[in-house]
């Protein structure tokens, strides 16, 4: 039985669950918390895909441009979140490597790919694998705000080496496109509804 | 409209439940979904108080000191969390000192401060003044404080130059690795649970 079925209407906010009259007004609000009571998030799916394309547009401008710039005596070097972690690896910390590929590349990544899937299975309308989606919904919302790992870093780095002529660390644009990036895919899967994954599966007991 | 209380539904696949008895240490999942539904509250009104207080308390000491000590050929420098997001300030990169100001500072002190208002009229059986606010502020802080992922991203720097120059870390990344494990406890208790609590509370 879902809550649609019973006239039933659990607030969003705090988890009371009300009980929805017939022929009452427009708008209803939680009796306990005040907020505003929705059957589903209001327009998550189109608000989930605008939060995707602003996360995938930032991500060029993320991977690009150097995330931070070092400087020894006088040369200059650029580095990008890719070169980063190849240096890491190539320099013999692999353990490190892993760490920053996956936080960096492998989590923004994948909770692009996925929430995208999942916005996609929703509109084609598919009546298969609800549990699995569910179940790759939170593993994504689980894991998605490590991906700021990177922008501590920079921000640490950049305050600890400032010696003047000697050595220093800048920030580079790059780094800020990524925490944006970031920001965008956790508003993204904050927006998403995992109950639209359900809705269409009419056999559900 | 009326509430509906022996009912629970589901966050994520919306099925209704019947509200079992819960007992010591019970977990109860979703049946269609497996989704986390409701579960034994581990921690009453006193425990979150003395958390939360001792959190605020690790929160001040690792503010004030510095995270780790840098030094290269005899030059050292150190830093402090609001050293670092200055710097990134000075370097007219305000998203990022945005950023890391609002995670890491304003989204965990207001955090403790909003939950320790809360909970102190919770244990005197009281309506905390403002409540409704005051759990909105703490629903939307709550994903947006980093302490944690912070804490690893220190210790990557750290093992990052350790090899270009002599690292020591500070007691403020000591005190923010307490931090990490005080607001974990915390948040055992979620947003709901604060709301029953608030409810059993004042019933």
């Amino acid at each position: 039985m879902r809550s649609a079925d019973l006239s039933l209407l659990p607030c969003h906010s705090c988890g009371l669950v009300c009980r929805k009259q017939p022929h009452t007004e427009k708008r209803l609000y939680c009796p306990r918390c005040g907020s505003r009571l929705h059957h589903r998030k209001p327009k998550s799916q189109s608000r989930t895909l605008a939060y995707l394309i602003a996360a995938i547009i930032l991500y060029i401008p993320a991977n690009v441009m150097p995330i931070m710039y070092t400087q020894k005596l006088s040369s200059v070097q650029s580095h990008t979140i890719l070169g980063g972690v190849v240096q890491l690896w190539n320099g013999g910390a692999m353990d490190l490597a892993i760490i920053v590929f996956t936080a960096s590349i492998l989590v923004p990544v994948t909770k692009l790919v996925v929430l995208s899937y999942l916005l996609f299975t929703i509109r084609r309308g598919s009546a298969q694998n609800h549990l699995r989606n569910t179940r790759l919904y939170r593993a994504v919302e689980r894991i998605g705000r490590w991906s700021m790992l990177d922008l501590y870093v920079v921000t640490l780095l950049t305050s600890l080496v400032s010696f003047h002529t000697l050595a220093n660390i800048r920030a580079g644009f790059g780094i800020f496109a990524f925490a944006a990036v970031v920001v965008l895919t956790m508003l993204a899967s904050m927006s998403f509804d995992p109950r639209l994954i359900w809705d269409r599966n009419k056999t559900n007991e | 409209m009326r509430t509906a209380g022996p009912y629970l539904v589901c966050e994520q696949c919306d099925t209704v439940h019947v509200r079992p008895p819960i007992g010591r240490n019970d977990r109860l999942r979703c049946t269609c979904c497996n989704a986390r539904l409701i579960h034994h509250r581990p921690l009453g009104p006193n425990r979150l108080l003395a958390l939360a207080v001792a959190a605020l308390i690790v929160f001040v000491i690792a503010n004030i000191y510095p995270i780790m000590t840098l030094s290269i050929q005899g030059h050292s420098s150190s830093s402090t969390l609001w050293e670092a997001i200055a710097a990134s300030y000075a370097q007219g990169r305000f998203g990022i000192a945005f950023l890391a100001a609002s995670t890491m500072f304003f989204a965990p002190l207001i955090e403790l401060l909003t939950l320790i208002h809360i909970v102190l009229s919770l244990r005197e059986h009281k309506q905390p003044p403002g409540l409704t606010p005051a759990m909105t502020v703490l629903k939307w802080l709550r994903p947006w404080d980093m302490v944690d992922v912070f804490v690893l991203g220190s210790l990557i720097t750290v093992s990052k130059i350790g090899d270009l120059a002599t690292v020591i870390p500070g007691i403020g990344l000591y005190a923010f690795g307490a931090l990490t494990l005080l607001i974990v406890g915390m948040k055992t208790i979620t947003i709901r649970d604060l709301w029953d609590m608030a409810d059993e509370a004042t019933a």
